[in-house]
């Protein structure tokens, strides 16, 4: 009788300290793996150039990014990473930024030169990312060989906010974005507050196949999420995906995301499957319509009111007629879509040197219910071999997404 | 002695029955498939006899995909004269067939036309089985090649088809694979015609 008692009144004790200990070193575990994963930053002029090293005790992943004056270092690892960087008195490096998230880190490299040219090289024991900075033109070669390395070149940049005196700075990508590219724009750009992007496919739509099983959901997604944190970074806009995982979404619930959030742009991302293996290069669409003559008729109404047409709109939205009027929504906005399908074309064009596939139309379903400006980009082909391994690379999706974002901040600055 | 006699031609009848039963069983198996083989000849015969004066045979041209660049190229046939309907289908089934002259079907192989109907309007209905769908490579690309391959042959032969419906299985779809609308009609697009 007195053993059975003492065990029970014991056994609590040891749980409590057993459960304790698990608590207390549960908190300190983090904190050990992160203390293991250190990267440390120098930065090095040398005669015509500035080398920017990384260095890091574990393997990392790094992909590049160029945004005018800015390079961003994206740094993908399981655990978080510590930074560290010593201070900076460089020419052409102006200040670094570090951004951790739970998608990863981000190093951003700001430059004082808006126009330079960069080339990288890895090493993995130990682990050592080392980029070479240099200016791409002539004349800022001039300009930075006359800067004393202590003076901060174009003050009025770094007058804004953002850009603090010293060298090393944080960002939160996501509070703190930059929004640099806002000041170029034309008052009229201004009216655009929402983009709608629409990964194409999802769920048990898989889309195109590639011959290596690659599917077209998958590569749509990630650059589609790619391209919403370029926008939402670089501009005070508000981005909404009309998927933002891999699920099956109507085509006209696509349309409706869009009309719902009042999107000021709709830009659908797919990658092309064609018959004929060698089929290469991107295109972008916007909607033709199938000329039935009764939609002739209704076309060219639309033409000639459009902007009652847009009111409409504003005024009944909560109304049934409103899907009605969603079947051909997309016609009163077709000459815009048409240029901002150029302004998007150009800019892949010169990324993936196909210049004899441009603008085209063809009627999507997904585009006809759109009341904004829309188009859908066909990437690449993911039904050839060699395109199929661009579309898998990150740094290509990357590259893309840059893209994309670069010709609708043309298409921005056009608007009056 | 009698009851002798009486046994041996019973048994000499009793053979000669039999020889006769097999003689017949031989000449029966024998000569079944002579007797199939002529009634085949004969049905053969009267098969080609209305066709003989001369069924009307007439040239279409029918456009194809190609594996070196994005046009549709021209190729001709010849098919049987025929109400628009019966022509139309005829030249659905020479798509599927594929090309004679080494260009890409712009079909999958195992999709079968199932009825084409044309309306006084001239809207062509052409209903697929569902391997149009099931067996499409899908993409963007793919999906104009085999819509318009179709469309431009089957307008540029028949004058009576204005426009052209796709159903599946009898049943209207939004796309083939997600992209091109098919809830609307489709009208020729010669300008994807290679020259």
């Amino acid at each position: 009788m007195a053993k059975r008692r003492s065990l029970p009144s014991g056994f609590p004790l040891v749980k409590i300290i057993l459960l304790s200990f698990i608590i207390i070193s549960s908190f300190f575990l983090p904190s050990f793996s992160q203390t293991a994963n250190l990267v440390q930053v120098k930065v090095e002029d040398k005669v015509d150039l500035s080398r920017v090293i990384i260095m890091a005790n574990i393997p990392l992943e790094v992909f590049f990014n160029k945004f005018g004056s800015i390079l961003e270092v994206r740094i993908k690892s399981e655990h978080p990473l510590r930074f560290r960087s010593s201070p900076i008195h460089s020419r052409l490096v102006r200040s670094l930024g570090w951004a951790s998230t739970k998608q990863g880190n981000l190093l951003v490299i700001d430059c004082s030169l808006s126009d330079f040219q960069y080339e990288s090289s890895i090493r993995r024991q130990p682990f050592q990312v080392e980029i070479k900075l240099k200016p791409a033109s002539q004349e800022e070669k001039i300009i930075l060989a006359k800067k004393s390395p202590d003076l901060k070149g174009d003050e009025k940049i770094l007058s804004q906010a953002e850009a603090i005196g010293s060298s090393f700075k944080s960002i939160d990508p996501i509070e703190k974005a930059t929004h640099k590219d806002d000041l170029s724009l034309p008052a009229a750009a201004r009216r655009v507050k929402t983009i709608v992007l629409d990964p194409g496919h999802g769920g048990l739509e898989t889309g195109a196949k590639g011959p290596r099983g690659t599917l077209e959901k998958d590569v749509n997604l990630a650059i589609s999420l790619k391209l919403k944190e370029i926008i939402e970074r670089r501009l005070a806009l508000r981005v909404v995906l009309t998927r933002d995982q891999d699920i099956d979404i109507s085509l006209e619930n696509r349309a409706a995301v869009a009309n719902n959030n009042r999107a000021d742009l709709f830009i659908s991302i797919h990658a092309n499957g064609a018959f004929r293996p060698k089929a290469r290069g991107s295109e972008t669409y916007f909607l033709s319509l199938r000329a039935s003559d009764e939609e002739a008729r209704r076309l060219a109404y639309l033409e000639n009111n459009s902007p009652e047409f847009e009111k409409k709109i504003e005024e009944e939205s909560q109304d049934q007629i409103m899907m009605i009027l969603w079947d051909m929504a997309q016609s009163a906005f077709l000459k815009q879509s048409s240029q901002l399908a150029e302004f998007i074309q150009t800019e892949l064009n010169n990324l993936l040197e196909t210049a004899n596939r441009g603008v085209k139309q063809a009627p999507f379903k997904v585009l006809t219910g759109v009341a904004c400006p829309a188009v859908l980009v066909e990437v690449a082909f993911i039904s050839n071999p060699e395109e199929e391994e661009k579309l898998r690379d990150e740094n290509f999706q990357w590259s893309v997404a840059q893209a994309i974002y670069q010709g609708i901040i043309n298409y921005l600055r056009k608007l009056s | 002695m009698r009851g002798r006699h009486k046994k041996s031609i019973k048994l000499i009848f009793l053979l000669i029955l039999l020889i006769v039963a097999s003689g017949l069983a031989i000449m029966f198996f024998l000569s079944g498939p002579k007797e199939r083989i002529k009634v085949i000849e004969k049905r053969e015969g009267k098969i080609q006899e209305p066709a003989q004066p001369e069924r009307l045979k007439r040239q279409v041209i029918l456009y194809f995909p190609s594996e070196n660049d994005d046009w549709l190229h021209p190729e001709k046939r010849e098919i049987a004269v025929g109400s628009p309907e019966i022509e139309a289908e005829e030249i659905i089934q020479e798509l599927i067939a594929g090309s004679t002259q080494g260009y890409l079907s712009p079909l999958p192989p195992q999709a079968k036309i199932r009825q084409v109907f044309i309306t006084r309007d001239g809207t062509a209905y052409v209903d697929f089985s569902r391997e149009l769908v099931e067996r499409h490579p899908s993409g963007s690309a793919a999906e104009l090649v085999t819509i318009y391959a179709i469309v431009n042959s089957l307008m540029s032969n028949i004058p009576a088809i204005k426009q052209v419906f796709f159903l599946v299985e009898g049943a209207e779809r939004e796309t083939l694979s997600g992209h091109i609308n098919l809830n609307k009609p489709f009208i020729a697009m010669p300008s994807l015609i290679a020259r």
